[in-house]
Parts: structure tokens; C-alpha cells; sequence
């Protein structure tokens, strides 16, 4: 195939080509993301218009009303609430669990751990009845605990931060031992430092996760002022008459706070991506 | 005896937080679940009722739960096996040094992985529209037949492919290409040494190296699409209702339809056994194929 | 060690309590009391429900001062569907909530509803029979009326005028009819999903009795369907969506569809609202249900529709149903709501005052007497407590014949077994 274009000029077609494939796979990825942002600032009427790719004349009308009719706000910071207290519990659980799967000997310790590996293959409806029924008889439905604490036993997080800590040199555990340090000093003044940045990743884990999580709150929330995002902004699609341009700014806001997130911490995140797939 | 325990104390007491709410919120509900499968709901003000085994029998001649099988396979074979391939290629493409802007291009393609599933699919709902989306709009420019991708049985399972590959192509890119990170060099140094072409490299040396990381990849979308509900549930929410099995019940997933069972009519006994057997499904495929290729792949040691 | 633990143990309560005030703080809004005063929760997912309901809650506070209303407005229809997981979990269920009357025979299969037959049977006169049997369930009353889906078909006078076709008397002239206006690119109706049920109800047929068995496997639900299918996939005259899909607005307003056929309140929200262009203004006219074929008698049908009830939780079901008596029962309070939001009003004496009422948008139509003349030959729809897999189960099986080429008797037959099987009340 190659035959006919030979050397150089064949390279730089080639290059030309795979740069013009890269740029149209990057057009259809970014496609509904831009088309968002276009119909966020467009009245309802001209939403639908053809050609729809462009906006002929913006407006804030969707925000306006976004913020001033409907719970948004509200949801915004439900959902802030609940991801923040989420995240702190899954890096304190997660870091202390991950340390004692990592550093100590125990009877149980390999079979605890196949367990709770083998559990991230339960689908989260198999549990989610149970945890309803629970929450009911302690009279949590609709609270913010309900939406918390299900998902805070993260054996992904574990799994990541036993991983980490495995790297973490025994030798500098045991001097701090023979300086006098209790166990739980370690934990805190010695392990907790090293391992910041796989902190660092499972904080953009567990936050991205509690802001996206969906099934618990639609189950667990009742109440239209204690939704997150997720389930606020899906009793608008869901109503009888849907505001797209409404929602579509919902959507943009929206992406905000997680792209900051993943802006700001895209390192961490990558390493926390490939943490468990590659370590050998 | 004491002190044996006294020992093992630290690690217990590390491990005791995780694991209680472990056990509160995992294992007690897989337990209770299972009981659960074993009762029917009668009514409001009435106890559970205990029917054995009926709800697994009556699964098995169920052909809705039969048809949300064969969905749910369908869907996860193509979404895994396209979003795979296309992911190997899209790491191999940018893992070149030589490829400018390739930073820009990994940053795009794993862009949809940090946005909210609903609003993706909210989107796509639009842009995929018969009459008024931009799909169709553009096809029609360049004169070529318009479907109604969402509504339409025939096109709606794959429409879903498309927007489950769009949204996890990325993420198992990045993995990926953390896994080609760890080829040592040389050995395509001592390949090139010995006038081997780069298509050669690739399938002789790069894509064996590689195989433990694309296992991981398959082994976990698999497990992930298996258990497809959010698309589904979001693009069928208008038309047919919330939980709807989308047109024909072409999109009915089997986690949709243990919503439908369970928390749209409420028969809790039956939506559990549903549960039940999905997680068998999932656990024993998921092992079936460690069993296969592990080995291989050196899944032995985790 | 002691101290160790003690440790982790304080890092611990103190996260569990920081979680359980926060939990605390925001916590149910049924919860809480204010003094003496009875809390009266009202649910509803409709804005404009809430809206148009609260005048006369604020005028029935001041009659009865020891009592306070909270509205909440849920947005999704599946409010009703959060009332029940409410009632199953035995919390936070409201003291009145909206819902479909579609709905009502499965919550009272489930034991979920008060009984309010002893407040509220005097209300019965003030009602057509077809109207109350849509609150009341095997003799038992259990609510009152909030908004009506008395079909009505709405259609274009100017698009059927351009066309020169006079506007068809029965549904066989109808399709014949959209065959003329598909050859221009129009379609004549959208139809999907519940919206077809129009069509069973208009020919009497019933889909199930009050013990939820399943009926719907008949001859004439089959050539019912068939006809649509064949409407939607031969013809191309019926566009398959329903009307209040962001799609059907468009062609609305662009002038490619021609009629839509659903409830009354199509109306308010449709018509007058997401599907309104001022040009539009005059040019609708609002037709009564049609006969299947000429010949036939005059008849009506049904699509949605919702009015309040009580859960049988509710601490306070007096005043729940002193509310409805005072909100929804009086004719004064009915016709405040029709002339301010366009809600169908049901009761006899407010149907008569709004009788001689000419909406600009309808052209001067008298589209009350309309509706009033329609609401007369309404056949009492029995929908049974296992109306959502019926529902389900049909509109699969229009999807099967519409856009799968299958019979409808195959399909209809299926649908049946499903339902059937999937019967929440066996």
C-alpha cells in the first residue's frame, strides 16, 4: 500500500491524514458539549430553528430562569454538601482500611480483601431495596445521611489506597515505630503525607461519583428541596412540559464545578485512573 | 488467646470503620435481598408473604426478563468490544512523542467522562431527534435517509452503543496508554534493530505487552455495562415514562427492569430475585473469563 | 492501644454526628410543627396545580386559622409513584397528594387511600356519573376532582379549509382525510404511548375490571390498534410522538400537523402555551370525540386528568377532607380556576357559568358547551389497580405494530400476557 508513497512524502501524508482522522473523532466528541452550551443561550423558540448550530440571538432568559424558578440553587449546594461529606468519609475509611491491608499481617486478611474485591461486581439495584427498607425503619428516608452513607464503604478506593501503600518503604514505618510513634500516629503523621497525592486521585473519584450518583437519590430523596443535581435536573425532563433551553444551562453549570476539578487535578487523576490496571 | 487478639488488634480497628459500613451497606442488603426474593408484597398494611422459590421460576419463563437479557448482552458486546478496539487505536495513535497536541487530543477524548450521565444524555436525546435534530439536519444536507435514531427498535440499541462508547472511550484510553508507558523501550529499539515494520511491532511486541492492561479494560467495562441503567432511564423518561423500556422495549436493560418491577409496581420480592440473577450472571461471567484468560494475563496475583 | 483507638473512635462520632446534624437540619418538611397548628402537606407535580390552588388555600387558612397549608410542587409525574414508596416505607407521606385517576384503583388495591365517602358523598350531584367514577372506587369515594381529560380533539380550521376538506365526522373520514393532507406533507394527528388509549375508551372497550383482571384481549382493542398502525406506518398521517413531545410543538408551529387529539388540558399548557405562535391565535377549533364509523352514536373518552386525595397515613384526614370540600367542591372556586389557567372544571354548576365563554384563541368557539356536550356521552372508564403494565404493555405493543410491521392481534395478544403477568393486584 505504503509502495507508491515512499519516504518522506509519504510520512507527511500519512501525518496529515491521522492529524485530519484525530481532529474529526475530537469534532464528534465535542459536538453535544458545544451544542449545549449554544442552546443554554437560546429562547425556546429558536432552539429547534435550522440550521441550530449557531445562536442569532443570545439570550440569558434560560439562566434567568434556571436560577429564579426553579430549586436549582438548592440542588447545587445538596449536592455540594453531599459530595463534600461523602468524599471525607471514603478518604478517611478508604486510607485507614487501605494501610491496614497494606502493612499489617492479620488472620482473614487475604480472604477479607477477595471479598470485598469480588463485591464491586454486585449491581447497585441488588442492594439499593435493602437500603431503602433500612432507611425507612430508621426514619432517614429523604435525609442527606441517606444519600452519604451507602455508597461510603468504597472497595474501589480501598483497592487503590492499599495499592499506594504497599509502595510506601516498611523501613520508615518501623523507625517512626522505635521513636516511640503509636500505630494510629503512624497513620496520620506518616503514612497520610506519603500517599497525598493517591489522596489527592481518590478525592476527584469519590467527589465525580457522589456528584454523578444517580440510583440512590432517586430512590432515597423525596422532596424537591433536598434533590441533588442529578435528580433535580431529571424531574425537569421528566415534566410535562420540558424548558430545553432551561436544561440545557442546567447541563452547562453543571459541567462547572467537575471540570474545574478536572482541570485543576488531571495529574492526580490519571494516576488514579491507572493505578489499578497497571501496577503489576 | 489474649493476646493473640491483642495483637491483631491495630489492623482490626483500621479496617473496623470500612468494614462496618461495608457490612451495613453492602453485605447485610445482599443477604436481605436474597430473603426478600423469597416473599411477594401483598399491600401496604400487609406482612411480606413467603413464596419460595416461585419468583426464580416464574424468572425463567419470563420472557420480558428473558428479552432484557438478551439487550443487556447485545448492548455490552458491541459497546465493549468497539469501545475497546477504538480505544487500543486511539492510545497507540497518542502514545507517539512525535504527535503534536497530543495532550489536547487526550484531554478531548476523555472529556466526557467527567460530565453527568443525564446530561449527556439529554443531549444526545436532542441531537439525535427525528425532526428537529442536528443528526438527522446534517444527513439531510448531504441527501442521505434520516431514521429516528431514539424511537426507532431497530436503531435504538445501537444509538445507545454510540453514546455508551462516546462516554467511556476516553477513560479506558487513558488506562491504556499508562500501560504502553510501561513497555520498556528497548525492546522496540532491538525490533527495529532487526528491520521490523511498525504494524509488525505493534501486533508482535506491543499488543502481547500490552494484553494484562486491555484485560483489565474489558474485564471492568464489562462489569460496568452489564449493569447499563442511567442512559436508558433518562432518554425513555418522555416518551414512554419514566423506567419505560424505551421503543419495543428495545432499550430494556435488566436493571430497568428491576426498576419497573420494584419501584414502579412495587413488587419488591420479584425485583429482588431479578437483582439476584443479574449479579450471578455478572459474577459468573466475570470469572469465566478470568478463568480463560488470566493466566494470561497475570490476574493471579492481585 | 486504649488511647489509639479512643481515637479513631472520637475521629469517628464526631464525623457521624457533624453527618447526622446535617441530616437533621434539612430534614423532612412533614416533620416539622409550628406550634399547635395542624400542618396540612399537599403534593402536587404540576406548577400550575399549586399556583391555582393556593388562592383558595390562603382563603380557607383564614376560615380556619389552626390550620397551615404547605404546597410542595414536585415537577415529575411520578409524584404519585413517590407518594407510594412513601406509604411503603411508612414516612413523609403527604396529607394530601395529586394524582392520575388512572392510579386510583392501584392505590386503593394497596390499601393506601382514607376513605372518604362519609365527608365527601354529598359532592355526587354536583357531578356527572362518568366524572365521580373517576374518583370513587368499587361505591367508596376517595377524593374530588382537580382537572378533567375529557377528549377533545383540537384541530387547524384554516389548514382543513386550505385543503378544501370539511372537517370529518367520524375517525373513518378522519383517516381518509389524513391521506389527503399527507400528500401535502401534513400530518394530521401525533399520536403515541397513552395517547392512544383515547381511541379504546372512545369505542367503549374495556382494558380491565375493577379486580384488575385483564380484558384488553379482544377483537375490538386489536382492530383499534391495527387501524392506528396502519395510520402511523402506511398512511404516514399520524406522526408517532405524542403532542406534548418538544418535536410535536415544532410541527405545530410550523403548520405541519393539524389536529391534536388528547385531554382538555391540552389547552392550557399546549395549545395556549408551548405550542402557541400568535399568528395560531383564531385559527383553533375544538371537536368533541368522534364515532368510529358513520352511523354510530354520539361518544366521549378520557385521557389523563388528576384530582387530590388522602393517604390513609395522614394524621389529619378531617382537614384534608375539608380542604378538598372548600377548594375543590365549591363551583365559585372551579370557575376561578378554568377562567385564570384554562383547567377544565367539572363540576355541573361551573360548567354552565363558563358554557357561553368564547376564547379568542378557538375563534369565538363556545369550546365549554363543547366539552360539556362531549362530558355527556362519556362512557365511565374503569381503569383497575393494574393500570401501569397495561399502559405499558399497549404501548408496546403500538410500537410493535407501528414501527415493526407485527398484526396487532399478535401483538395485542402478547401485550395481554404481559400485563397479566405482570399484574401488580393478582
Amino acid at each position: 500500500m505504503n509502495g507508491s508513497l515512499d519516504g518522506y512524502g509519504g510520512e507527511v501524508a500519512r501525518r496529515i491524514s491521522l492529524y485530519l482522522l484525530l481532529t474529526a473523532a475530537s469534532i464528534v466528541m465535542l459536538t453535544p458539549f458545544y451544542w449545549s452550551l449554544v442552546a443554554s443561550f437560546k429562547s425556546q423558540s429558536e432552539l429547534f430553528d435550522l440550521p441550530n448550530v449557531f445562536i442569532r440571538q443570545p439570550t440569558l432568559a434560560n439562566y434567568a430562569q434556571l436560577f429564579g424558578q426553579t430549586l436549582f440553587v438548592r440542588w447545587f449546594v445538596n449536592s455540594c454538601l453531599v459530595a463534600i461529606a461523602y468524599t471525607v468519609l471514603v478518604l478517611f475509611f478508604c486510607s485507614l482500611g487501605g494501610f491496614a491491608f497494606a502493612k499489617y499481617r492479620f488472620p482473614g486478611r487475604n480472604g477479607l480483601f477477595i471479598a470485598l474485591l469480588s463485591s464491586t461486581m454486585i449491581p447497585p439495584w441488588v442492594t439499593i431495596i435493602p437500603i431503602f427498607s433500612w432507611f425507612s425503619r430508621l426514619h432517614l428516608v429523604n435525609s442527606y445521611l441517606s444519600v452519604i452513607l451507602p455508597g461510603s464503604a468504597n472497595v474501589f478506593g480501598l483497592f487503590l489506597m492499599r495499592q499506594y501503600i504497599q509502595g510506601v518503604p516498611s523501613s520508615l514505618l518501623d523507625a517512626a515505630r522505635v521513636d516511640g510513634c503509636k500505630e494510629f500516629g503512624i497513620y496520620a503523621r506518616i503514612v497520610i503525607p506519603i500517599i497525598a497525592p493517591a489522596l489527592g486521585a481518590l478525592t476527584i473519584f469519590a467527589f465525580l461519583g457522589s456528584w454523578n450518583s444517580f440510583l440512590n437519590a432517586l430512590i432515597l430523596l423525596r422532596t424537591p428541596d433536598m434533590f441533588t443535581f442529578p435528580v433535580g435536573m431529571s424531574s425537569l425532563v421528566g415534566s410535562m412540559n420540558p424548558q430545553y433551553g432551561v436544561l440545557m444551562a442546567c447541563a452547562v453549570i453543571s459541567v462547572v464545578p467537575t471540570s474545574i476539578i478536572f482541570f485543576t487535578m488531571q495529574k492526580q487523576l490519571v494516576a488514579g485512573i491507572t493505578l489499578g490496571a497497571t501496577k503489576e | 488467646m489474649r493476646s493473640k487478639l491483642g495483637k491483631y488488634r491495630t489492623p482490626y480497628l483500621f479496617i473496623a470503620p470500612f468494614f462496618v459500613l461495608f457490612a451495613a451497606f453492602v453485605l447485610s442488603p445482599i443477604v436481605y435481598s436474597l430473603w426478600l426474593s423469597l416473599q411477594e408484597v401483598v399491600g401496604i398494611y400487609v406482612p411480606l408473604q413467603f413464596v419460595g422459590l416461585k419468583n426464580y421460576l416464574d424468572l425463567v419463563s419470563d420472557p420480558r426478563f428473558l428479552h432484557s437479557l438478551v439487550v443487556t448482552f447485545t448492548y455490552t458486546f458491541f459497546q465493549v468490544t468497539i469501545m475497546v478496539v477504538l480505544a487500543v487505536i486511539l492510545a497507540l495513535i497518542l502514545d507517539q512523542r512525535t504527535l503534536r497536541g497530543r495532550n489536547v487530543y487526550r484531554l478531548v477524548f476523555f472529556f466526557p467522562v467527567i460530565t453527568s450521565f443525564i446530561v449527556a444524555a439529554m443531549v444526545f436525546k436532542l441531537l439525535l431527534d427525528k425532526e428537529i435534530g442536528l443528526f438527522n439536519m446534517l444527513l439531510r444536507a448531504v441527501h442521505m435517509r434520516t431514521h429516528a435514531w431514539l424511537e426507532d427498535p431497530t436503531y435504538a440499541l445501537p444509538s445507545l452503543i454510540t453514546i455508551g462508547i462516546w462516554r467511556w472511550v476516553g477513560y479506558q484510553m487513558v488506562i491504556l496508554l499508562a500501560g504502553l508507558q510501561n513497555i520498556p523501550a528497548e525492546l522496540y529499539d532491538s525490533a527495529r534493530v532487526d528491520g521490523a515494520g511498525s504494524l509488525r511491532i505493534v501486533f508482535r511486541i506491543t499488543l502481547p505487552l500490552l494484553f494484562p492492561v486491555i484485560f483489565f479494560v474489558i474485564v471492568m467495562s464489562v462489569i460496568g455495562s452489564l449493569q447499563l441503567f442511567d442512559e436508558p432511564f433518562i432518554l425513555n423518561m418522555h416518551g414512554g415514562g419514566a423506567g419505560s423500556g424505551g421503543p419495543a422495549d428495545s432499550m430494556l436493560s435488566t436493571a430497568i427492569y428491576l426498576y419497573q418491577t420494584g419501584f414502579l409496581d412495587f413488587r419488591l420480592g420479584y425485583a429482588s430475585a431479578v437483582g439476584y440473577v443479574l449479579t450471578v450472571v455478572i459474577l459468573a461471567i466475570s470469572l469465566l473469563q478470568i478463568l480463560t484468560f488470566g493466566k494470561r494475563a497475570g490476574f493471579a496475583e492481585i | 492501644m486504649n488511647e489509639r483507638g479512643a481515637r479513631v473512635f472520637a475521629s469517628l462520632t464526631t464525623l457521624a454526628f457533624l453527618l447526622c446534624a446535617s441530616a437533621a437540619f434539612a430534614g423532612g418538611t412533614s416533620e416539622s410543627t409550628s406550634g399547635k397548628k395542624v400542618q396540612l402537606v399537599v403534593w402536587a407535580w404540576d406548577k400550575r396545580a399549586t399556583d391555582t390552588t393556593w388562592a383558595a388555600s390562603q382563603e380557607f387558612m383564614k376560615l380556619h386559622p389552626n390550620i397551615e397549608v404547605q404546597a410542595v410542587n414536585f415537577g415529575t409525574q411520578d409524584a404519585h409513584d413517590k407518594v407510594l414508596t412513601a406509604l411503603v416505607s411508612g414516612v413523609g407521606a403527604p396529607d394530601l397528594f395529586l394524582m392520575e385517576y388512572w392510579a386510583v384503583g392501584r392505590f386503593e388495591a394497596m390499601g393506601a387511600l382514607a376513605d372518604l365517602t362519609d365527608q365527601l358523598s354529598d359532592y355526587q350531584a354536583n357531578y356527572s356519573p362518568a366524572v365521580w367514577a373517576l374518583v370513587s372506587y368499587k361505591d367508596r369515594v376517595y377524593g374530588l376532582p382537580f382537572d378533567g381529560g375529557p377528549a377533545a380533539i383540537f384541530y387547524r380550521k384554516d389548514i382543513f379549509d386550505n385543503a378544501g376538506i370539511p372537517f370529518p365526522t367520524n375517525w373513518q373520514d378522519f383517516a381518509a382525510a389524513g391521506r389527503k393532507l399527507a400528500a401535502n406533507g401534513i400530518y394530521i394527528l401525533p399520536v403515541q404511548g397513552e395517547v392512544a388509549t383515547l381511541w379504546l375508551f372512545g369505542r367503549h372497550a374495556s382494558v380491565s375490571d375493577y379486580d384488575g383482571k385483564i380484558l384488553f384481549d379482544n377483537p375490538q382493542v386489536v382492530d383499534t390498534y391495527q387501524w392506528l398502525g396502519d395510520r402511523i406506518a402506511k398512511d404516514k398521517s399520524i406522526y408517532y410522538k405524542l403532542p406534548w413531545d418538544p418535536s410535536s410543538y415544532e410541527l405545530i408551529k410550523s403548520g405541519k400537523i393539524a389536529a391534536v387529539a388528547a385531554g382538555f388540558w391540552y389547552s392550557g399548557f399546549g395549545i395556549s402555551d408551548l405550542a402557541y405562535t400568535p399568528d395560531l391565535s383564531g385559527k383553533w377549533r375544538i371537536a368533541g370525540w368522534l364515532p368510529w364509523k358513520a352511523g354510530d352514536g354520539a361518544t366521549g373518552s378520557f385521557l389523563g386528568g388528576a384530582g387530590f386525595f388522602v393517604p390513609k397515613q395522614s394524621q389529619h384526614v378531617k382537614e384534608a377532607a375539608e380542604w378538598m370540600k372548600f377548594v375543590l367542591g365549591r363551583p365559585e372556586s372551579e370557575y376561578d380556576q378554568a377562567t385564570k389557567s384554562g383547567i377544565f372544571p367539572f363540576q355541573l354548576g361551573a360548567m354552565k357559568q363558563l358554557a357561553t365563554q368564547t376564547p379568542a384563541l378557538y375563534g369565538g368557539q363556545q369550546i365549554y358547551q363543547t366539552m360539556m356536550d362531549e362530558l355527556s356521552a362519556a362512557p365511565p372508564v374503569i381503569y383497575g389497580p393494574n393500570y401501569a403494565p397495561i399502559l405499558n404493555a399497549l404501548n408496546t405493543a403500538l410500537d410493535r405494530i407501528a414501527l415493526q410491521g407485527v398484526p396487532a392481534a399478535d401483538a395485542i395478544r402478547d401485550a395481554a400476557a404481559q400485563a397479566d403477568r405482570e399484574r401488580v393486584v393478582k
